[in-house]
C-alpha cells in the first residue's frame, strides 16, 4: 500500500518538475531530476514486485486467478512509464545514445528491444519458482524434475536470456565488444528465439490448461515476442513482409495455437468426438462446458484450415496471381473467416461458460482467450487491408470511431449476457432461458462481498453506455462518410460527454463492485472504449486549439457543405454565398474579407477534390467555382 | 507582380502543356494574363489532365477547369499584404514545412481529412518522446493501482475490504 501512495506523491513531484522547470543545465536541478527518476522507479518496483506477485494476494484470489486487473495492469504501467523517463533522462544527460529519433534510429530501436527483453527476462527467471501457495519446496530432488520441469527451465531461460541481452546492451553503448563480429548478433538473436518457443510450448502451452495468468504467463510470451521482433530487425527481413502475409500468417498462428489449447481441454477431461454426438454427460465437466468444448474444437477445425488456405493462396506465386484477378472471392473468404472467429470468440470468452473461462468467469487459459482474439483482429486487420486496395481510401479518424464501435458493441453483448446473473432481470430471458436453474445466481461470479443490486446496475448502465457509444459513433461515421463534412465542432459535441461517460463507466464496470472487475471481455473492452474516446478527444482537442490560433471561420467550416446544384441558397458568408449567389454583384461589398476567404476556400476544394469527395461532390464543386470565376472574370 | 516576367509562371492544363512544347511564351500569356509557370511542377501540369479523365468532364469544360485552376495561385497575388502573409503561413503550417513558401510549393494534393490525421500523428509521436506525458501517466497509473490495491487486500477469508490504516499496514 505504501508503494502506491508515495508513487502518487513522486508523480505529483515528476509533474511540477516537467511543467516547471524549463531549464536542466544547473547541476542542482540535474540531481534533483536524478534522484526524482530513481525514486520513482525504485518505488515501482517494489511495488510491482508486492502486487504482482502470486502470494500476496493483492491482485490475486486464493485459487490464484488474477482478479484485480486495474492493480496488476497499471502497476506495471507505471513501472515501465517511469523506466522510460528513466532512460530519458540518461538520454538527455549523456547525449551519446538517441535511442529515439535521428540517424541512429534502428540501432535506438535495437536497444530498446534489448532492454525489453532483460526486462522480461528477469520477471521470468524470478516468476518461475518452485513456490505455490502452500509453501516452496526445500530441496530439489531429481524425481521432481517432471513436476517442475516448466520452472527449472524458466529459470534457466530467463538467467540466461538475460546475461545474453545484458552482453548486447553493453555491445551497442560501450565500444567494449566492438571488435566481436556481426555474426555474433545474428547467432545470439536466433538462439533466444529459438529457447524461448521452447519456454513457451513447455511453460505456457504444456501447462495449459492449468496455466494461471500473471506475471510468468505475460512475461514469457512477450520475450518470445521481443526476441523475434529482434531476430527480424538484425536479419532486416521485417520490411520485406507485407501486411497481408502478417495477417495471414498471425490468423493462422492463432488458430493452430488455440487448436491445440482446445485440444488439450478436451484431453484433460478424456472427452471423445462421440460424445459430443450423443450429448453424453462427462465427470467434471457439465453438459454446457461439453457443447461449448466441441463446438470450439469444430469451429478452430474450420478456422485453421480457412486460414491455411489464405496463407497458401498468398505464398505460392501462381496461385496468388489466379487469386488477385479474382478478388472478390477472396474477399468472401476471408469475411466467412472473419465470421468463423466471431462464432469462436463466443464459445472460448464467453465468461459464463466459455471454454476459457471457469465457472467463475476467470479467465483459466490464457493462450485460448488471447490467441481467439488475436486471430480474429488479424482477420479483422486483413479485411480492412483488403478493402483498402480495393477502395483505396483510409482515415486515422474513420479508424478509431469504427474500433470504438466495436469496443463498445462488445461491452454491450457482456453486459447484456452478464445480466443474466440477475434475479429481476432473468423474467426478461425467461422467454429464451429458464431462468431457475441455468442462469442462477453465481455469487463468486458477483463476488462473495459485493451486492447483487450494485452489480446489476453496473451491468444496466454498461449495457446503455455501449448502445450510447454505438449510436454516437456510428453517427460520425456515417457523417464523415456521406457528407464529408469538416466534423471537428459536431465530433467535439458529440465526444466530451462520451468520454466523460466512459470514465465513469470504467469506474463504475472494472472497480470491485462491478461487473468487470476480473480481466475479460468486459473489462478489457471498457478500458479500449476509454482510450479510443480518450485519444480522438486528444486529437479533437488539438484540432480545435489549431483552428482557433488559424482565426478559422466556424460558421463556414460547418455549414459549407453539400451545395446543392439545383436550388442554390445563399449561405452564411463568405465564398459559400459567392457561388451560391445568383447575383454576384451584391457580394462585391464584402470586398477584402470576401477575397480572403475565397483564397481560402479555393484551396481546400482543390484539396479535398480528389479522394474525400467523390466524383458527384466534386462535380458540384466544380460547378460552383465555374461560376465564381465567370463572375470574377466579369468583374474584372 | 502579376505582371513581373521574372517571376515563375505557373502552367496549369493542356492548352499550356503544348505552349510550353511549342516554347510560345505569348502563347502562354494570351490563355490568361495572370497565369504563373512553374515549369518544374509537372504534378500541376498534369493534374487537370488526370481531372479531366477521372471526372469526364467535356473538352470546353476541361479547358475552363484548367483556367479555375491556375486562379489559385492567383489569388493569392490580389491579397493584401496582411492576407497573403497570413495565407502563407496557413499553406505553410498545414505542409508542415516551415522552411518553404507558398510560391515554389506545389499544393498539396492530400485531402483535408488526411492533413488532420498526420497533423495528428506528429502531435502523438511529439507526445510521446515527452517527459510531461509520462509523468501525467504515471501519475494516473499511481492512482489507479492505489484505489484498486486497497480494495482487493486479502484479510485472510478471500477477498475483503480493508481500511485505510490497515493497508498500510500491509
Amino acid at each position: 500500500m505504501t508503494c502506491p501512495a508515495i508513487n502518487v506523491l513522486l508523480s505529483c513531484m515528476a509533474i511540477i518538475f516537467y511543467f516547471t522547470i524549463s531549464s536542466r543545465r544547473s547541476f542542482r536541478v540535474r540531481f534533483s531530476e536524478c534522484f526524482l527518476m530513481l525514486s520513482m522507479v525504485g518505488c515501482w518496483a517494489a511495488g510491482v514486485t508486492i502486487i504482482t506477485a502470486t502470494y500476496h494476494r493483492v491482485a490475486y484470489d486464493p485459487e490464484d486467478h488474477l482478479v484485480n486487473g486495474n492493480a496488476f495492469y497499471f502497476s506495471w504501467a507505471g513501472f515501465v512509464s517511469s523506466a522510460i523517463m528513466l532512460l530519458m533522462y540518461v538520454r538527455d544527460c549523456t547525449g551519446k545514445v538517441d535511442y529515439n529519433q535521428g540517424e541512429n534510429q534502428p540501432l535506438a530501436t535495437t536497444l530498446s528491444l534489448w532492454l525489453a527483453l532483460a526486462l522480461t527476462s528477469i520477471v521470468v527467471a524470478v516468476s518461475s519458482s518452485t513456490c505455490d501457495y502452500y509453501g516452496c519446496q526445500p530441496r530439489f530432488r531429481l524425481s521432481q524434475w517432471f513436476s517442475y520441469s516448466h520452472a527449472i527451465y524458466g529459470k534457466a531461460v530467463g538467467s540466461i536470456s538475460f546475461i545474453l541481452s545484458l552482453l548486447m546492451i553493453t555491445r551497442i553503448i560501450t565500444n567494449l565488444l566492438r571488435r566481436i563480429p556481426r555474426m555474433f548478433d545474428y547467432f545470439v538473436a536466433f538462439s533466444l528465439t529459438v529457447i524461448w518457443i521452447v519456454a513457451v510450448s513447455l511453460i505456457s502451452l504444456k501447462s495449459a490448461p492449468s496455466m494461471q495468468l500473471g506475471n510468468l504467463y505475460y512475461s514469457v510470451w512477450l520475450s518470445l515476442l521481443i526476441s523475434m521482433a529482434i531476430l527480424l530487425r538484425i536479419v532486416n527481413i521485417a520490411a520485406l513482409l507485407s501486411q497481408s502475409f502478417i495477417y495471414r500468417f498471425g490468423s493462422l498462428i492463432s488458430s493452430i495455437i488455440v487448436m491445440i489449447s482446445v485440444l488439450k481441454t478436451r484431453d484433460s477431461l478424456g472427452l471423445h468426438f462421440y460424445d459430443w454426438l450423443y450429448y453424453k454427460s462427462v465427470q467434471n465437466a457439465n453438459d454446457d462446458f461439453v457443447y461449448y468444448l466441441l463446438s470450439a474444437l469444430i469451429i478452430s477445425t474450420i478456422v485453421v484450415s480457412l486460414s491455411g488456405i489464405l496463407v497458401f493462396f498468398f505464398i505460392i506465386p501462381p496461385i496468388r496471381r489466379f487469386i488477385e484477378k479474382r478478388a472478390k472471392a477472396e474477399g468472401v473468404l476471408i469475411v466467412f473467416l472473419s465470421c468463423c472467429w466471431a462464432a469462436d470468440l463466443i464459445t472460448i470468452t464467453d465468461a459464463i461458460g466459455g471454454v476459457a473461462m471457469d465457472s467463475d468467469g476467470n479467465i483459466v487459459n490464457g493462450n485460448m482467450y488471447y490467441f481467439s482474439w488475436a486471430g480474429f483482429f488479424c482477420t479483422i486487420a486483413l479485411f480492412l487491408t483488403y478493402n483498402r486496395a480495393q477502395s483505396n481510401s483510409r482515415s486515422g479518424t474513420l479508424r478509431i470511431w469504427s474500433s470504438l464501435v466495436l469496443s463498445s458493441s462488445v461491452v454491450m453483448t457482456t453486459s447484456i449476457i452478464n445480466l443474466r446473473l440477475c434475479q429481476q432481470y432473468c423474467e426478461m430471458y425467461g422467454i429464451l432461458f429458464n431462468c431457475s436453474s441455468k442462469w442462477q445466481m453465481n455469487y463468486y461470479q458477483i463476488g462473495p462481498d459485493n451486492l447483487p443490486e450494485t452489480y446489476c446496475m453496473r451491468t444496466f448502465y454498461g449495457i446503455i453506455l455501449g448502445a450510447a457509444s454505438i449510436f454516437l459513433s456510428l453517427k460520425i461515421i456515417i457523417l464523415h462518410l456521406f457528407l464529408s463534412q469538416k466534423l471537428i465542432l459536431i465530433e467535439a459535441i458529440c465526444l466530451y460527454p462520451l468520454t466523460l461517460a466512459w470514465i465513469v463507466g470504467v469506474f463504475f464496470i472494472t472497480s470491485r463492485s462491478g461487473p468487470g472487475r476480473k480481466p475479460g471481455n468486459l473489462y478489457y473492452f471498457t478500458w479500449l472504449s476509454l482510450l479510443f474516446a480518450l485519444i480522438r478527444t486528444f486529437s479533437v482537442t488539438a484540432g480545435l486549439f489549431r483552428k482557433i490560433r488559424q482565426g478559422v471561420n466556424w460558421e463556414t467550416t460547418i455549414v459549407d457543405i453539400q451545395p446543392d446544384v439545383t436550388d442554390p441558397k445563399p449561405t452564411t458568408i463568405g465564398v459559400e454565398a459567392a457561388l451560391t449567389s445568383t447575383e454576384p454583384s451584391a457580394l462585391v461589398s464584402q470586398g477584402d474579407d470576401l477575397k480572403k476567404s475565397q483564397t481560402l476556400v479555393a484551396v481546400e476544394i482543390h484539396s479535398s477534390r480528389d479522394t474525400e469527395l467523390g466524383p458527384s461532390n466534386a462535380t458540384k464543386y466544380e460547378s460552383y467555382l465555374q461560376k465564381f470565376i465567370q463572375f470574377r472574370n466579369k468583374d474584372a | 507582380m502579376k505582371e513581373d516576367e521574372s517571376e515563375p509562371l505557373a502552367v496549369t492544363g493542356k492548352v499550356n502543356e503544348e505552349a510550353i512544347s511549342t516554347g510560345d511564351v505569348e502563347a502562354l500569356s494570351a490563355t490568361d494574363e495572370n497565369i504563373d509557370v512553374h515549369t518544374q511542377d509537372t504534378k500541376n501540369i498534369f493534374q487537370p489532365i488526370e481531372d479531366q479523365q477521372k471526372y469526364g468532364l467535356e473538352e470546353d469544360a476541361a479547358e475552363q477547369y484548367e483556367v479555375q485552376l491556375s486562379s489559385k495561385d492567383e489569388q493569392e497575388y490580389d491579397l493584401t499584404d496582411d492576407q497573403k502573409e497570413k495565407y502563407v503561413e496557413q499553406q505553410v503550417e498545414s505542409s508542415g514545412d516551415s522552411s518553404s513558401s507558398k510560391v515554389t510549393q506545389p499544393l498539396s494534393t492530400n485531402t483535408t481529412q488526411s492533413k488532420e490525421d498526420d497533423h495528428s500523428v506528429s502531435v502523438w509521436s511529439a507526445l510521446l518522446q515527452s517527459n510531461r506525458f509520462y509523468a501525467c501517466v504515471n501519475l494516473i497509473c499511481s492512482i489507479i493501482t492505489l484505489c484498486s490495491a486497497f480494495t482487493y487486500v486479502d484479510n485472510g477469508s478471500g477477498q475483503s475490504e480493508i481500511s485505510l490504516i490497515q493497508g498500510f499496514q500491509i
